[in-house]
């Protein structure tokens, strides 16, 4: 599904991601983990098409074709998600206005007819369970004055109105409390299937209790450093992080 | 009733000096309208080399033989008062500045609450209107001021009785129809007593074909803690010159929520001002202007904070694309007695074209050492990590683009009191989104 090939990008001219090479298969979910200012946040933007970062070696391609080139509505029509870190605030723009509008660019890419408001109000309903959220949320302002966990939540919703293929979750696990965590992963773990891929960048372990990885891996200074399956996280959890480094 | 308010009456606005006003029959107001007559001939026509209109050009007005609209020639207007449905028995309808019966629908007010023409109250309230009327105002040698006090012959008039409460909006629609060059003056008069709760919408309509004038003006006196809600809409024709002045007097505890928005008129400029008069007083003066093409619009406000403990704040959004212009010019005035003033003001002005001009000036005068005032202003095109959080989730350029300036007009007008009125906004401002992207 997703083949990324010697990847190189740079922000503000500084090079931030030295050579990565990572395949996602449908149906496999990935843990990249790694310290702060590994990059692991960067080659989730990178997939996702965030314009301040440029790719000046490798490759990235999606479903056999190089994408590295396309903006990032293009990739997100194409079935590419990104869960923010930080989810941004957009003060005026109800939630369901957000969605709806998403999942008909969505739509019209496949060719299929646009839902109106009331036909989205049924499909959206039936996804609010999966967060635990009240459909009050669908009115309110996307993200605005939510808390750290009600953002979390909200990106895990639009994942599930979205369907995408391929979905990249940024440290979706940070800042979340114990019966948030358990909300938001159970929400993935029932999107998660067989044809979909799934890439979740961490700083710890824990979410991996809730998520069982395919693989681990480990990223250092823009490259993965370590690669293997979840009882690596367990090893991190308990060696840290200088340890794989020592191992390299 | 001894009018000189012949239609055929052409005038020049440079040389408006005949001293000739309409006449309203009730000796008070025939006096102030005589004077700012006298008065109006030695004040110049505003030019950008005053400091008031150094970013709005008016040449075009004044260079119009502007034609005061009549009465006659108006039988193929049309208004239906459900179109706002919360107010279809509380509406005034005036064309060219003059109430309109058949087309208003006013029934079922509490007892007391007048909700009339200003030509009416003069004949059947006179005792209300002389206590009021031109009260609020200080005439500051202020042109269209003067140009409204002389030259109005109608307008709207309301009073609501101490501590009663009127649930429905009152709807004041301006209509101008007639061919080019009409000029309208109404003047509006608006009295409320102690503990009075109402909302007042006024809305302001024209077709795009024709240029014509607007000079509008309307007195506010809000007696002890009354409560206000005040909505203005200027939806004028796209080729309409609109000169609009509002004046405001609290008394203690009194309370206004105002909000203009502006979509329309080649040129709006908009004078707004609160003048806190009683201890406790709080105005909220919000506004949100979209403007595009050559369209010019201009607001200047003054929160005048004459004594103490008073608060007001102030939120004023505007959207610039094309080759329009937006000026805004907010002076909170706290005067040397108004201690524990507390006041804020917000500007929020969003580029969506670079052939777009904004003027931003926000003007804090304190004269009082114990108060909390603070300003912001930006200018600016859409958030850049808005778009990318946007364009993730499938949205194209310009989706992304309509959508970030929906969500910023939104945030003034989710604030309005009257439901109907915020919808049709909302589709006001996706239309205005959706032109020319």
């Amino acid at each position: 599904m997703l083949q990324i090939k010697n990847l190189h990008a740079t922000v503000d001219g500084i090079e931030i991601l030295k050579g990565i090479d990572l395949e996602i298969k449908a149906g496999e979910v990935h843990a990249i983990m790694g310290p702060n200012g590994s990059g692991k946040s960067t080659l989730s933007k990178v997939i996702a098409g965030h314009p301040a970062y440029e790719v000046t070696q490798g490759e990235i391609i999606f479903e056999g074709a190089d994408i590295a080139e396309l903006d990032a509505d293009e990739r997100a029509r194409k079935g590419i998600f990104l869960a923010f870190q930080y989810p941004v605030e957009i003060p005026g723009v109800s939630n369901s206005m957000l969605m709806r509008q998403s999942y008909n660019a969505l739509r019209r890419e496949h060719g299929e007819e646009e839902l109106d408001p009331l036909e989205f109000d049924d499909y959206v309903h039936g996804k609010l369970d999966l967060v635990e959220m009240d459909p009050k949320f669908l009115d309110r302002s996307v993200n605005d004055g939510f808390s750290g966990g009600e953002k979390k939540r909200n990106e895990i919703l639009q994942m599930a109105v979205l369907n995408p293929k391929l979905a990249l979750l940024d440290e979706t696990d940070s800042g979340l409390d114990i019966d948030a965590l358990r909300i938001v992963s159970n929400g993935i773990n029932q999107i998660k299937s067989s044809e979909k891929g799934v890439l979740l960048v961490t700083h710890y372990q824990r979410i991996l209790n809730y998520i069982t990885p395919d693989f681990v891996h480990v990223l250092k200074n823009g490259r993965i450093v370590k690669s293997g399956g979840k009882e690596l996280a367990l090893q991190l959890e308990d060696e840290g992080y200088e340890v794989v480094e020592e191992n390299k | 009733m001894n009018s000189v308010t012949a239609q055929e009456t052409t005038f020049n606005l440079d040389s408006l000096n005949s001293g000739k006003v309409p006449v309203m029959n009730l000796s008070s107001v025939d006096a102030v309208k005589k004077a700012a007559a006298v008065e109006l001939a030695s004040v110049p026509f505003p030019t950008t080399r005053d400091e008031e209109w150094r970013f709005t050009n008016i040449k075009a007005i004044s260079k119009s033989a502007f034609v005061q609209g009549g009465t006659s020639d108006i039988g193929s207007v049309t208004y239906d008062t459900a179109s706002v449905p919360e107010a279809k028995d509380s509406t005034l309808v005036l064309i060219n500045g003059i109430y309109n019966d058949s087309l208003s629908k006013v029934s079922n007010l509490p007892d007391g609450v007048i909700v009339t023409s200003l030509r009416d109250a003069i004949e059947k309230h006179a005792n209300l209107v002389d206590v009021s009327f031109n009260k609020a105002n200080n005439f500051e040698k202020d042109f269209f001021t003067l140009l409204n006090t002389a030259q109005f012959e109608d307008g709207a008039f309301i009073f609501i009785p101490k501590e009663t409460k009127f649930d429905r909006p009152i709807h004041l629609v301006y209509i101008t129809h007639g061919t080019t060059n009409t000029a309208t003056f109404p003047r509006n008069l608006i009295i409320a007593e102690r503990h009075a709760e109402f909302t007042v919408v006024e809305e302001y309509l024209g077709d795009d074909e024709q240029a014509y004038l607007t000079t509008s003006f309307t007195e506010i006196m809000l007696g002890e803690e009354a409560h206000m809600s005040h909505v203005r809409l200027q939806k004028d024709g796209l080729k309409a010159y609109h000169v609009n002045r509002i004046v405001s007097k609290l008394q203690r505890g009194a309370d206004l929520q105002s909000y203009t928005v502006s979509l329309g008129a080649e040129i709006f400029r908009n004078d707004v001002r609160a003048i806190m008069a009683g201890e406790g007083a709080h105005a909220t003066l919000d506004g949100l202007v979209l403007v595009g093409a050559n369209q010019l619009s201009d607001t200047h406000s003054i929160m005048d904070h004459r004594v103490p403990n008073c608060t007001s704040h102030q939120l004023h959004k505007t959207i610039v694309d094309g080759k329009a212009t937006s000026v805004f010019n907010g002076k909170i005035f706290v005067r040397k007695d108004a201690q524990k003033t507390d006041a804020f003001q917000e500007n929020h002005n969003l580029q969506l074209s670079l052939d777009g001009m904004v003027y931003t000036k926000p003007q804090l005068e304190i004269f009082a050492d114990d108060v909390k005032c603070s300003h912001g202003a930006t200018v600016g095109q859409t958030d850049s990590e808005q778009e990318f959080y946007l364009k993730s989730r499938g949205l194209s350029d310009s989706e992304t683009k309509e959508i970030l300036t929906f969500g910023f007009a939104t945030e003034v007008i989710e604030s309005l009191p009257v439901d109907s009125i915020k919808a049709d906004l909302r589709k006001a401002v996706e239309t205005y989104t959706k032109r020319g992207l």
